[in-house]
């Protein structure tokens, strides 16, 4: 007798014998893996539109060139022989080569544009929408949760289960030691290690925190919640419910915690299973998160233009070997065409003769760097404006700051330890280091964690944007200085969009990029005194005055490099900033909630 | 108007479209989608424990209102594979949210099987994504003509009832198979396209460029194999079958 349309919905896999409930693990840990990639490949999507859209913000002010050169390539637009076509979207003029006809609309949409509409359709997110209506969660998650009540019902079949999993393809080997039993334990030594690195490395820190690769940022996210909570059972718990935002999250929270008592192996395991769910179901928001955030650091373009050339290239090198071990995950300037051909709104790029390709790619980078110049040079005028001034204020402050930290270091670190191990964690936050650990699960895309765990998840997971806010803003006085020269080849270049040479190109490429280098030195510098500064605070010293200037800083530089398109999701974060300096106030965590229970994608896109 | 296309290891694609197989048990669900993905026949019959699915990538060209040809797509598909027992029906109807397409399978060679096919209606309205989603009706064993128990005409009256496309195929010679999966993919597609806000239109602005020169014609052209007719719409209302008449196993 089969039952209909009104067919319980509960699931019933009692019945399933062991070797049945594995074979359907396996199945739904094959879907999870697809998942993940379509979740990877819609993030890089949209880097590539974040990307499109910084250059657009820049140009898209100056009319008198976006009316006589394509908004994408950036070549000159001839009578007849490059006629330029206004797009349908952005308004803007492109070339024949960086548009392409719609039929329906009879119009032409430029392909940045056309990548966002494909976004908006690739997400799927009629059907998501769908689905989230009519039910709690997805199929696969809804049989997995089965899975778990009933491997929580006998115990006797778990060893079965996990036994078998060993040799699966799929499982995680790694993941398995890593997170075994004593996960906890795990994480404390990794996290002694990347501390200590941290400590080392520190002042050769070339790379924005914020620019690391998000599974790396995510993995410190977690991690550092973990840390919060002596006792590892408690931590684990305590970011469970963190994550239970999420529908979905929540019932394998529920779950989990069922389980947690005796079951631990097994526990780990469907954990990672929880931050993976998440991503997924939450894909939508956290990637807008993510990018946001990731949306022209500093350092990223820095790197992209550096790495190219030659001696530039060795001094960052040495700065900052992790952007080697992120291989796949180098700069979009530097993939091979094809890579960079992900999605097919960039066949005609690849179309254009090469020459152009490769100008359109210089171009682009230096825009990107002449964007953070310009940020640079609106930093609000209550910053010091004079070099000397400016360096003074590092000085004294330099002075006092050595010391109080030689005056209280030891008080400062009992402190921290009884703060629960708060203290020394934003310190770590800003260097993107990989730990092992963390470098054996980027490799392993089951054992990726909670890749795109939401930023604005726990109260605890804004506070290295936030430290790297304060890093930057502070570390903008000695920009002051640097601005002057930084502004002359940046001119430069601007004058030449219209027919710039290769050779003209890279010498202004070179003139930045030493430019650059000099801006990393002093940053790298006042990091660490911001580091000093931020042991200071934790060890109860008051360094609220220079800590809210910074966040004024920081707030209105981020406005100024955000786009329209942003406004509300950035509206959010920077309450979510203001909120964590004070790291006390409710309502800062409250906005945290609700900007994780918004669906971003719909918002921003 | 498609072509499968080899690799499928990176993340090279436009969409991820998941369509999923439902019938009765035997009706050939696996070897129909293993003779679409890997163009084999297993005359083995080895029953599905729950729940599989394949993969495929394709390219698929939408077509316009006007019948040309439009934009060209790589689509990934993720093809799930339900077992047909009804051991295993709680478990498989909880996976048909995760499909955006169905393949609605029942074997030319069992009119029982053929029978059943409005009550997986049914579990269809009540589990998919939605209460109507798309659906191909698809008569498996073709090739059995002289074990043959239902009539085409039978079968095409009722996909025409529920609004549906109808094709009988074989996965033992694969005639008519890919074209019942190209056709769901389609009509997927083509749902994809309508529920996107498109901008609103503005009127043709004065740059006159677009005129003088023809739109690119960059596009892959390729063989046009189906023209979708109009089946989106199946607010059929008969769909709704009282589940008690239905008795398997």
């Amino acid at each position: 007798m089969m039952l209909g349309a009104t067919v319980d919905k509960k699931l019933d896999l009692s019945r399933l014998t062991d070797e049945e409930a594995k074979h359907v693990w396996d199945v739904i840990q094959r879907d999870f893996d697809l998942r993940k990639k379509e979740d990877d490949r819609l993030g890089e999507l949209k880097t590539k539109i974040e990307k499109e859209d910084t250059k657009r913000e820049l140009l898209g002010a100056e009319t008198n060139l976006t009316d006589s050169h394509c908004i994408r390539c950036l070549h000159p637009f001839k009578f007849l022989v490059n006629s330029k076509r206004q797009c349908l979207d952005c308004r803007l003029y492109a070339c024949k080569a960086c548009s392409r006809y719609n039929k329906k609309e009879r119009g032409w949409v430029c392909d940045s544009c056309r990548m966002a509409r494909m976004l908006k359709i690739g997400t799927l997110e009629w059907y998501h929408q769908n689905v989230r209506a009519r039910f709690k969660r997805f199929g696969s998650a809804k049989v997995m949760r089965s899975l778990c009540k009933r491997l929580n019902g006998m115990h006797g079949s778990q060893p079965d289960l996990r036994l078998s999993r060993d040799d699966d393809t799929h499982s995680m080997p790694d993941v398995h030691g890593a997170y075994d039993g004593h996960d906890e334990d795990h994480i404390d030594t990794s996290d002694g290690q990347r501390y200590r690195l941290m400590r080392k490395t520190k002042r050769l820190l070339s790379v924005h925190p914020l620019d690391f690769d998000l599974d790396n940022e995510y993995a410190t996210h977690s991690r550092r919640q973990s840390l919060q909570y002596p006792g590892s059972l408690e931590g684990m718990t305590r970011r469970r419910s963190m994550m239970a935002e999420a529908d979905v999250a929540s019932v394998f929270h529920r779950i989990l915690e069922e389980q947690a008592g005796h079951d631990r192996q097994y526990n780990t395991d469907v954990h990672l299973h929880v931050h993976r769910r998440k991503s997924l179901d939450r894909s939508a928001r956290s990637d807008e998160g993510q990018f946001g955030e990731h949306r022209m650091t500093r350092a990223r373009s820095l790197s992209k233009i550096v790495a190219p050339n030659g001696p530039q290239r060795h001094y960052y090198h040495d700065m900052d070997s992790s952007e080697e071990e992120e291989g796949p995950r180098m700069p979009l300037y530097q993939l091979p065409p094809r890579r960079r051909s992900r999605a097919s709104s960039q066949e005609n790029v690849q179309q254009a003769p090469p020459q152009i390709n490769d100008l359109n790619k210089r171009m682009s980078a230096i825009e990107s760097l002449l964007n953070r110049l310009e940020q640079k040079m609106t930093i609000p005028p209550e910053q010091p404006a004079c070099l000397s001034e400016a360096e003074l204020e590092e000085k004294t402050l330099r002075r006092k700051l050595d010391e109080l930290t030689g005056n209280i270091s030891d008080k400062g670190l009992s402190s921290e330890e009884e703060d629960g191990k708060k203290a020394p964690v934003p310190r770590e936050a800003p260097v993107p280091r990989e730990t092992p650990a963390r470098t054996a699960a980027s490799r392993h895309p089951l054992a990726a964690g909670p890749p795109a765990q939401p930023p604005a998840l726990s109260s605890s997971s804004d506070e290295p944007p936030f430290e790297a806010s304060k890093v930057y803003a502070t570390a903008g006085k000695p920009y002051c200085s640097l601005e002057k020269k930084q502004r002359a080849p940046s001119e430069a270049s601007r004058s030449h969009y219209s027919g710039t040479t290769d050779s003209e190109l890279s010498e202004l490429e070179d003139k930045v990029a030493l430019a650059a280098a000099k801006v990393h030195n002093t940053e790298s510098e006042v990091s660490d005194m911001e580091n000093r500064l931020a042991a200071l605070s934790a060890a109860g010293m008051s360094v609220e005055k220079s800590k809210r200037r910074a966040s004024g800083i920081y707030q209105r530089r981020k406005a100024s490099n955000d786009i329209p398109l942003r406004q509300a999701d950035l509206f959010m974060r920077n309450s979510l900033y203001r909120g964590s300096l004070t790291q006390r106030s409710p309502v800062a965590k409250d906005k945290n909630k609700a900007t994780s229970a918004k669906p971003v994608l719909a918002q921003g896109l | 108007m498609f072509c499968a296309v080899s690799t499928m290891t990176d993340g090279d694609y436009d969409y991820l479209i998941k369509l999923l197989a439902l019938g009765d048990s035997g009706v050939g669900k696996t070897t129909f989608l293993y003779r679409y993905t890997d163009n084999k026949f297993n005359p083995k019959f080895i029953t599905t424990v729950g729940i599989d699915f394949r993969e495929k990538r394709v390219v698929y060209t939408a077509t316009n209102s006007n019948g040309t040809t439009g934009k060209t797509f790589k689509v990934h598909l993720q093809l799930w594979d339900t077992a047909g027992q009804e051991r295993f029906r709680s478990l498989t109807t909880a996976f048909f949210r995760d499909a955006m397409g169905f393949l609605l399978m029942f074997d030319l060679t069992s009119q029982q099987s053929f029978l059943n096919v409005r009550n997986w209606m049914s579990q269809l309205q009540a589990n998919a994504y939605c209460e109507n989603p798309d659906i191909v009706l698809v008569g498996n064993k073709a090739d059995l003509a002289d074990q043959r128990e239902v009539q085409e005409k039978q079968a095409k009256e009722l996909a025409d009832k529920y609004g549906i496309p109808y094709f009988e195929t074989s996965a033992a010679t694969g005639s008519e198979v890919d074209k019942a999966v190209i056709t769901l993919l389609d009509l997927v597609m083509k749902r994809m396209e309508q529920c996107v806000d498109k901008p609103a239109q503005d009127a043709p602005n004065g740059d006159g460029a677009s005129k003088l020169e023809a739109p690119p014609s960059n596009e892959k052209k390729e063989m046009k194999i189906w023209a979708p007719s109009v089946l989106t719409a199946n607010n059929d209302k008969e769909v709704n079958v009282t589940s008690s008449q239905w008795t398997t196993e």
